[in-house]
């Protein structure tokens, strides 16, 4: 996207730049051929440019079974209260996940009606719905800070448990605080 | 636009008329559509996929408790009782894309057999103490009015009247002028055969007269007009706050309009006006009493 400047970013894949990386997880085992792909986007998607990445993700040269999308509640879109304090998290599911077996699904009671998401997250669980695929989009709150890390992991164990967590816990940890946004700002390479 | 039949639904031929919303002043136009979806008790049948809206989602809005059905940014629903689809959007249109999302949409009524199409939407309370003249006479003692509470426009007839609307007490739009620059080419921008070319004017060159044409709807009229299809927009004036009144006043407008009767409606009591799951919601979480 022109609008993203790659000045600062490393030539390996790291947290702190500003870029969408894919990665590839395969099972070990011989028996199951499928692959698991992390994608992670590390800088902000405009709502108007979320059409265009989605198709990149999922629509054209990647074909997926399940999506699942890890994003943050907006306190803008939502219209309960939330406190700093306290973790949240809630989820939406496409129609195909919802009538699948409930031990494989996201443990998550469902986002409340009258609030919503927008952004990349709202326009891949879209797309999952209209195109019938599995898709569970999780968000999570507080934007930043350990517990919401600590809470990601955990779900991110139970749906890969494979994963290593927690020897990259604390690294998370420490990219992960607001007090260090400033250094995110587009005037910084 | 793509349009997606929900799995295990069916799209009913019966339902000739189009109703939809408008993004305006206190999205209105929206909360009337979400009234009368919940009250008509009209069932999804399908998405219309456009690049041109924004994306966003959000839990099931109508209830009667909120069961993790997703909703999209423009679903269609439909209620065979009162043969009338139901179209509600809940995002903006991308900015400069509005002619791209009208023509959409108007593809959209016509291929499915759509014969006549209801938009509903508002209009900026200030711009009627702007335009006050003798025949409306609008005292504003106590939000009194001496004047309709509904406006149209219509293609019935070219000066945008039609007399089924007059006779329900609507105000015809006098506002619209389809010989006006900005009425002239919304025209031309949806007639395939129109050889003149014409430009919008900038933002900067917008005057008072240009308001109305520059607004949702009056892109949508002239899409669907330009289809060959019966259109009437239904607009109030109000102001931005609490538009739940103006919601009602328009779908209790459009339910005349169809010949809608309350006791047809699946409201709570019979046939009354089945508030939305997610208007509950509407302002807020309560103020957190813990600070007194």
């Amino acid at each position: 996207m022109p609008e993203v400047p790659f000045s600062g970013n490393t030539v390996e894949s790291s947290l702190q730049d500003k870029s969408c990386n894919i990665h590839s997880l395969t099972s070990s085992s011989t028996d199951d051929k499928s692959s698991i792909l992390l994608v992670s986007v590390q800088l902000h998607v405009s709502p108007e440019r979320s059409n265009l990445v989605l198709r990149l993700l999922i629509c054209q040269d990647i074909i997926t079974k399940r999506v699942i999308i890890m994003d943050s509640i907006q306190s803008r879109n939502f219209r309960g209260r939330l406190s700093p304090d306290e973790t949240l998290a809630a989820k939406l599911e496409t129609s195909s996940e919802k009538k699948a077996a409930t031990t494989s699904r996201v443990n998550l009671d469902y986002f409340p009606s009258g609030s919503v998401i927008d952004g990349l997250s709202a326009s891949l669980l879209s797309r999952c719905q209209v195109k019938n695929i599995r898709c569970s989009l999780v968000v999570s709150w507080p934007e930043f800070g350990p517990s919401v890390i600590r809470f990601v992991g955990a779900l991110l164990k139970s749906i890969v448990p494979s994963l290593d967590v927690g020897s990259v816990n604390k690294d998370l940890e420490k990219y992960s605080s607001r007090k260090d946004a400033w250094i995110e700002s587009d005037l910084y390479t | 636009m793509e349009f997606v039949v929900e799995e295990g639904k069916r799209v009913n031929e019966e339902c000739s008329t189009l109703i939809l919303p408008a993004l305006s002043i206190g999205n209105v136009g929206q909360l009337a559509v979400d009234l009368l979806v919940s009250s008509t008790g009209a069932n999804r049948v399908g998405y219309l996929d456009d690049p041109n809206l924004l994306p966003c989602v959000g839990n099931d809005a109508y209830g009667p408790l909120p069961c993790g059905d997703i909703a999209l940014p423009l679903e269609v629903y439909e209620s065979p009782s009162s043969a009338t689809t139901l179209a509600q959007q809940r995002s903006t249109v991308a900015k400069g894309m509005m002619i791209k999302f009208a023509e959409n949409i108007a593809d959209f009524a016509a291929s499915s057999g759509k014969k006549h199409v209801i938009v509903l939407s508002s209009l900026d309370f200030q711009r009627l103490h702007h335009n006050l003249d003798m025949s409306r006479c609008v005292l504003l003692l106590g939000n009194y009015f001496r004047g309709p509470q509904v406006y149209y426009l219509s293609n019935v007839e070219a000066n945008g009247r039609d007399e089924h609307c007059e006779r329900l007490g609507f105000g015809r739009l006098n506002e619209y002028d389809s010989e006006g620059r900005c009425w002239k080419y919304l025209s031309s921008v949806f007639d395939e055969n129109c050889k003149e070319e014409l430009t919008f004017p900038s933002e900067d060159e917008l005057e008072d007269i240009d308001y109305y044409p520059s607004l949702p709807f009056a892109a949508l009229f002239s899409a669907f007009k330009a289809r060959g299809l019966k259109v009437t927009c239904l607009l109030c004036y109000c102001s931005e706050g609490d538009n739940i009144p103006d919601a009602f006043l328009l779908a209790e407008a459009a339910s005349k309009l169809t010949g809608l009767t309350p006791d047809k409606f699946h409201g709570e009591e019979g046939g009354k006006w089945q508030i939305p799951y997610s208007w509950k919601s509407m302002y807020g979480a309560p103020p957190d009493m813990s600070i007194f």
